[in-house]
């Protein structure tokens, strides 16, 4: 037998191994895909889809970098090619294109009066409100906590628009949270 | 250097600056105290946003999943508490404990419906997901459980609740056309459900309905399942209610549907009437298309034949023969043959859009549509900026004359009980009797003055068409009276026969019947209901009544 084969890892444990992968991750990852396709059924398929390719390619793994990254990264771009297969989100980026950097804004300013601990599901719930092309930049920021440079290249779109598209949603979302805060009070 | 944009304190707050960047704000903050305060304000909203994302969110997730990761989620438990709800809706916010009280069967279900967020009835895409997801429910196991007429019946009524009820939530924003089109849809299966000379598929829970390409159904096709796929031919109309419904294949009527997913790459021929989470149309519709739901596609190479509207978050890339209504956020960057109306929080029109009519938008603030230089508008563009008046709520007069309303009902409601000492104990046992005599209310509501004017045109029949039609008004009032009464009767457990509790019961049940139609968003879908309900009622035990001293001999 020659000594230069690769000891290969015995099916059983890896089985194992992958299960307690699935047990530990898959709400990280449900979640996150429920983020970015804005629904609970397509997130399902989804997830169930990034384990599989998970498992296929454990062994690209490299197990120097954190698990729930490597995992998110393959949850991200199943979910943008499913957003992109939708057939909008090609275009929606492109559209975005068209918006301009220094265009005035009369927003309103921050909102840490309304926004306390409490609030968390308004949040969510505007959050889901957003076009995709600004929820899933924003979902890549502030769940998957991904650089302007590493959601540039998973979207395929520039660092500045990807700016943009971030400051847009978050002023899209100051937007609803204020909107949903009167509506509250005149409740 | 100068204050910072809010753009740069967006970017600034991510950490994302270059280093240079970075210390001419820092610098900056150094002698300004304004932009250290907002400095602060930022990074703490940006806290809190972050926090708030990254929570564990239980509104996606079933509580079995929450406590064990590994759990396969249960969707599906979720769905007869639904119904539960629906139902205590129908009859108002107040009846909602009690008639769920009413089916302790359902009610004993130990999981928690796994996306509360859905009966959040202030959230209008939630309540559009729960409604359809009841409905594709109601659909596939209801049927089978009622008779052939409250089936058909209550099948109807829920169509027009559909509507009715998103029309109501949005009815600051409602364009006639649109409103048109979807009431005719909705004659349109009135006048077919007497006969309902329909091709019935209906699959049960997770089982899927398909019509495959070869495959040609000569009549209208009601589809009801998990999904439901459409390849062939249909030529009726297609009503179909699923998580998922596709239609791939040509139909040649129009096409009813509620779905979470929606999505038409073949051929209708007739009108397109869609409610859902996301609407896709990438095909041909030979007439008109309504959208209801979150997202509203209309994909680059779809054509619209008639007018187009989309309530919710409009993308209009194809080709709209005649007029486009767009409610919500809304993209623009397909054509239009003849106007574009808006009504909603933002509208982009695209460089690549062509309207060949005008363009007219209302908004609250002018900065909100953004039309692009490139983009072609043959007719005018006006943009109408509209200032929400002073709530109704806020004045002492609205409380006053609810409060007069309420004491006539409450004398009104006296002398029913009086005339007709039956109707003290008319009621519903369970959501079947609810939705036969919301049914029966239905065709009652809407039936009496068309067949009013029918006799009238005929001459001979004049007197009779104004009884009838007095009678019906005379009803549409009482109608609300006899749920009041149910409802106050079940709260107060302690009651009687005797004249005083009879009043108090139904005193309480229109204070509380009040209360909620005058709910901000819901109460006019409530109100609606209510008459449904009561008058189906009404009519019913009036008829029982009548009945019963024809056959004791009176």
């Amino acid at each position: 037998m020659s000594v230069l084969m690769e000891p290969s890892i015995p099916m059983e444990n890896s089985e194992q191994d992958f299960t307690a992968i699935y047990q530990a991750q898959h709400g990280r990852v449900l979640r996150l895909c429920r983020y970015l396709l804005n629904s609970v059924d397509a997130a399902e398929d989804a997830a169930h889809e990034v384990f599989l390719r998970a498992q296929a390619r454990i062994s690209t793994y490299d197990a120097s970098l954190p698990l729930s990254s490597w995992l998110s990264g393959i949850a991200t771009n199943y979910c943008i090619d499913v957003l992109r297969r939708r057939g909008t989100e090609r275009r929606l980026f492109d559209l975005a294109s068209s918006e301009s950097l220094d265009s005035p804004s009369n927003g309103p300013g921050p909102l840490t009066e309304i926004l306390t601990a409490e609030r968390g599901k308004d949040v969510r719930d505007a959050l889901g409100q957003l076009a995709d092309k600004y929820r899933v930049p924003l979902v890549l920021v502030y769940y998957n906590e991904m650089s302007y440079d590493e959601i540039a290249s998973a979207l395929g779109l520039s660092r500045n628009l990807v700016a943009t598209l971030i400051f847009r949603a978050k002023q899209q979302l100051r937007q609803k949270l204020q909107k949903e805060k009167y509506r509250g009070m005149s409740n | 250097m100068e204050c910072l944009t809010e753009f740069t304190w967006s970017v600034f707050v991510d950490g994302e600056l270059t280093e240079l960047e970075s210390r001419k704000v820092e610098d900056h903050l150094k002698i300004c105290e304004h932009c250290r305060a907002m400095s602060a304000a930022f990074r703490e909203e940006n806290r809190l946003l972050i926090a708030s994302i990254q929570e564990i969110d239980m509104t996606g997730l079933s509580v079995a999943e929450v406590l064990d990761p590994s759990a396969e989620p249960v969707m599906e438990a979720a769905r007869p508490v639904d119904i539960v709800k629906w139902g205590g809706m129908l009859i108002g916010l107040s009846a909602l404990i009690r008639i769920a009280m009413s089916s302790p069967e359902q009610l004993a279900l130990p999981s928690i419906p796994v996306n509360l967020d859905w009966l959040n009835p202030s959230n209008f895409s939630g309540s559009l997901n729960w409604l359809m997801s009841t409905i594709a429910f109601f659909a596939a196991e209801g049927v089978s459980s009622m008779t052939a007429l409250a089936d058909s019946l209550s099948f109807v009524a829920l169509i027009v609740l559909i509507v009715t009820g998103i029309v109501m939530l949005l009815r600051r924003s409602v364009s006639r056309s649109a409103m048109v089109s979807a009431l005719g849809l909705i004659l349109l299966i009135v006048s077919a459900a007497p006969g309902f000379a329909m091709d019935r598929r209906v699959a049960g829970e997770n089982k899927n309905v398909t019509l495959r390409a070869n495959e040609t159904v000569d009549d209208n096709l009601f589809a009801a399942g998990d999904t439901v796929v459409i390849d062939g031919t249909v030529n009726g109309d297609l009503i179909a209610f699923a998580r998922s419904v596709t239609i791939h294949g040509t139909i040649k009527g129009n096409v009813i549907t509620g779905a979470t997913n929606i999505e038409v790459t073949g051929t209708v021929e007739g009108s397109i009437l869609a409610g859902g989470q996301n609407i896709q149309i990438d095909g041909k519709v030979g007439r008109n298309a309504v959208g209801f739901g979150q997202s509203v596609i209309i994909g680059k190479d779809a054509t619209i034949g008639g007018d187009a509207a989309g309530f919710g978050n409009p993308h209009m890339n194809g080709a709209v023969a005649h007029s486009f209504y767009a409610f919500g956020m809304t993209d623009i960057a397909g054509s239009v043959g003849r106007n574009v109306t808006f009504r909603g929080g933002n509208l982009s029109v695209l460089p690549s859009a062509r309207i060949t009519g005008d363009l007219t938008s209302y908004v609250s603030r002018a900065e909100a549509v953004h039309v692009d230089p490139s983009a072609m508008i043959g007719g005018k563009q006006s943009v109408e900026v509209t200032k929400p008046g002073p709530s109704r709520y806020s004045r002492v007069g609205f409380y006053f004359s609810e409060l007069l309303h309420v004491a006539a009902a409450f004398v009104a409601g006296i002398l029913l009980l009086l005339i007709f000492p039956k109707l003290r104990h008319a009621g519903f046992s369970d959501i079947v009797s609810v939705l036969k005599s919301g049914g029966i209310g239905f065709l009652l509501v809407f039936a009496t003055p068309i067949a009013a004017l029918c006799v009238a045109i005929t001459l001979i029949g004049i007197p009779v068409a104004l009884v009838g039609f007095v009678t019906w008004l005379v009803g549409l009032y009482l109608a609300k009276i006899v749920v009041a009464n149910f409802i106050g009767r079940t709260l107060l457990t302690s009651q009687g026969d005797g004249m005083g509790s009879v009043a108090l019961a139904l005193l309480v049940g229109l204070v509380l019947t009040f209360i909620a139609i005058n709910l901000p968003y819901i109460g006019g879908l409530i109100h609606f209901v209510l008459v449904l309900v009561g008058f189906g009622a009404l009519a019913t035990n009036v008829y029982g009544s009548f009945q019963t001293a024809r056959g004791s001999g009176i």
